[in-house]
């Protein structure tokens, strides 16, 4: 198969487009002339390139033949493909072509990026993925009707939703930006005020302007995530998941289940006490090498009540989902003491400032962290757990954006276990669960007491080698 | 559980004990420019190889591992604590390096790889020649029987 006509034309825009831009800029006659030539260069080598690029199935293989001067094979088999992106960026809806990605665990995934396929192309890529993983296993346990069972079933749709969801994601991060500019506006006022008027009229005047700041960002973040989650859609396809979402850039894939290396729900403050919470799967797919946040974590729902997600959660990877047992007291105690000190060294260095010139009423900032210290280590400590299922392991973590994590035993890669010279005066471990993937943060079971998280390992070793064999 | 080579104590030692003294002089004749009394300056010189010695000798009786049937163990750590569990069933693939230092005292340090992200860190360093090579031979081995069919991710 060819990559779409249209490709030749907006490659060499893309490459080219702010080339002409700057050259315009500068002079827009000697941009015009010696862009013209550049152009007919590029454009040639544009057209070059799609004619040395090829990709054809065969044998359970996706092919890729490409390169102008050095040429490349690349042979990617189809079981080994951990899930697909299609993009579609608003010129490449302007000409109706997709950028399909295709992610394989450690892959470079810039070599198996087809650039640009026609809309209706990109689906029949889509099919033909399917239908080979279906064939294998129409092979391997003598299957039934593949026929029926490729029609797409309603997985999830947004429809009303999408508010909700674009105004709760980001609150948690506006409202810790605003707590900070609060602190700040506080901070300055201190520093200009000469009495106690003074100061309460400044530190007035910059919060009020903190608090509008911050509620300005909080409205452009939901709206960027109303766009960008616009129409957003799940079908299910016997056990390949695709989505597609956006309002301008369309962005979509394939995700197949067996690829699935662990679930993810993240509910915020907000929406646990909504009742709202959002499901995530991420794969092995590397997204791409240089980036370290390149992982292939997928939306599945962005917004649901806690049973529906819970509900799917366990349909999709057979997992239980049990009560969560939370770590032993001594954290809650370590966290209590750890804001403590934050706190003392804060109203250590404000109370220094206050013999240079800053009013006393900037003192409020470390008093109101003493205030709260209690609190906020209670919070911080309930919203950590665990529990060990039969067959999944589940990890929740976070108070303003929890996180729980359901990782299959079958999927662990190694365990770590580590005792940070913070933990060891407490006699604290933490246990690190590593699964596949580019990801640098996995799923943890922070501060669990010694030999406790020793003892935890050790089961989930067990745990894994049942699951295996 | 196996310990390392004891060479690679020494060269710990060796090489901690050469920043330490390096530390120990620069502040030895800062204390003794700044504040002129001899016996602060001479403590003060001695403390930075003193500690830094003792780091390498902590840091080589804290440094084992074990073969185990089904995985591999990995502890060490001084100020950090680290124990590693590596299944064989998930190993990649193994390698063995050899810098020439190394070559020169007949070590060498043996990385195990697998699909998962903290896997860049499971290092075994200060390992005899020969068991280096039949480490990565057994494990090679073992990887391949325990695999029966998983792609390890």
């Amino acid at each position: 198969m060819k990559l779409s006509k249209k490709s030749i034309v907006l490659n060499t825009l893309q490459n080219f487009g702010a080339v002409f831009v700057f050259l315009a800029f500068i002079n827009p006659l000697i941009g015009v002339v010696l862009f013209l030539p550049l152009l007919v260069i590029a454009g040639g080598y544009q057209y070059l390139y799609w004619k040395n690029y090829n990709f054809y199935f065969e044998g359970g293989d996706l092919k890729i033949e490409s390169g102008v001067i050095t040429k490349n094979k690349l042979d990617i088999p189809v079981r080994r493909i951990q899930d697909i992106d299609v993009k579609r960026g608003i010129f490449q809806r302007i000409f109706s072509i997709a950028q399909v990605n295709i992610k394989t665990a450690g892959g470079d995934v810039s070599k198996a990026s087809l650039k640009y396929l026609e809309e209706d192309q990109a689906e029949e890529v889509r099919q033909e993925l399917r239908d080979l993983k279906n064939r294998r296993e129409k092979d391997s346990e003598k299957d039934q009707s593949t026929e029926e069972a490729s029609e797409p079933e309603k997985f999830y749709q947004i429809g009303d939703s999408l508010v909700t969801y674009s105004l709760l994601t980001g609150a948690p991060r506006s409202i810790l930006l605003g707590a900070f500019f609060v602190i700040v506006a506080i901070g300055v006022s201190g520093f200009f005020a000469t009495s106690a008027v003074e100061m309460a009229l400044y530190s007035t005047g910059l919060i009020i302007t903190a608090v509008i700041l911050s509620g300005l960002l909080y409205i452009a973040g939901a709206l960027s995530k109303y766009i960008q989650y616009y129409d957003f859609h799940v079908d299910r396809r016997r056990d390949v998941f695709e989505y597609e979402r956006g309002m301008i850039n369309k962005e979509g894939g394939s995700l197949p289940e067996e690829k699935i290396q662990k679930l993810e729900v993240t509910e915020n403050f907000l929406m646990r006490y909504m009742g709202y919470a959002t499901l995530k799967a991420e794969t092995a797919g590397v997204m791409d090498k240089e980036k370290i946040s390149g992982t292939s974590t997928k939306v599945l729902i962005p917004l649901d009540s806690r049973e529906e997600v819970y509900r799917h959660a366990r349909e999709i990877g057979e997992l239980e989902i049990e009560d969560i047992e939370n770590i032993g007291p001594v954290a809650n105690e370590r966290y209590r003491r750890r804001y403590l000190l934050l706190s003392t060294v804060i109203l250590a260095g404000v109370t220094a400032l206050t013999f240079v010139g800053l009013h006393p009423g900037a003192l409020i900032i470390p008093l109101a962290g003493f205030l709260i210290a209690g609190k906020a280590s209670d919070l911080k400590w309930a919203n950590i757990g665990y529990s060990m299922g039969e067959n999944n392991l589940m990890v929740m973590k976070g108070f303003w954006n929890r996180k729980t994590y359901a990782v299959p035993y079958f999927r662990v890669q190694n365990l770590v276990t580590v005792e940070s010279i913070f933990q060891r005066r407490w006699n604290l471990a933490t246990v690190t669960i590593d699964t596949a993937g580019s990801r640098i943060i996995n799923p943890q079971i922070v501060d669990l007491e010694k030999e406790q998280a020793y003892r935890i390992r050790d089961q989930l070793f067990d745990k894994f080698n049942d699951s295996i064999y | 559980m196996e310990s390392l080579d004891k060479k690679i104590r020494n060269i710990w030692i060796g090489s901690s004990l050469l920043v330490g003294l390096i530390i120990g002089s620069v502040l030895g004749v800062l204390t003794q420019a700044t504040l002129q009394i001899a016996p602060l300056t001479a403590l003060i010189v001695f403390i930075p190889p003193a500690l830094s010695v003792l780091y390498s000798v902590k840091r080589y009786r804290n440094w084992f591992f074990a073969v185990h049937d089904d995985h591999l163990e990995i502890n060490h750590g001084v100020v950090r604590k680290v124990s590693m569990i590596v299944p064989y069933v998930r190993v990649q693939h193994i390698d063995t390096n050899r810098g020439p230092l190394e070559r020169f005292l007949g070590l060498a340090s043996l990385r195990v790889y697998t699909a998962g992200s903290q896997g860049a860190d499971m290092r075994i360093p200060g390992l005899s020649q020969e068991r280096a090579e039949e480490m990565q031979e057994d494990l090679k081995k073992k990887a391949i029987e325990s695999e029966q069919g998983f792609d390890g991710v």
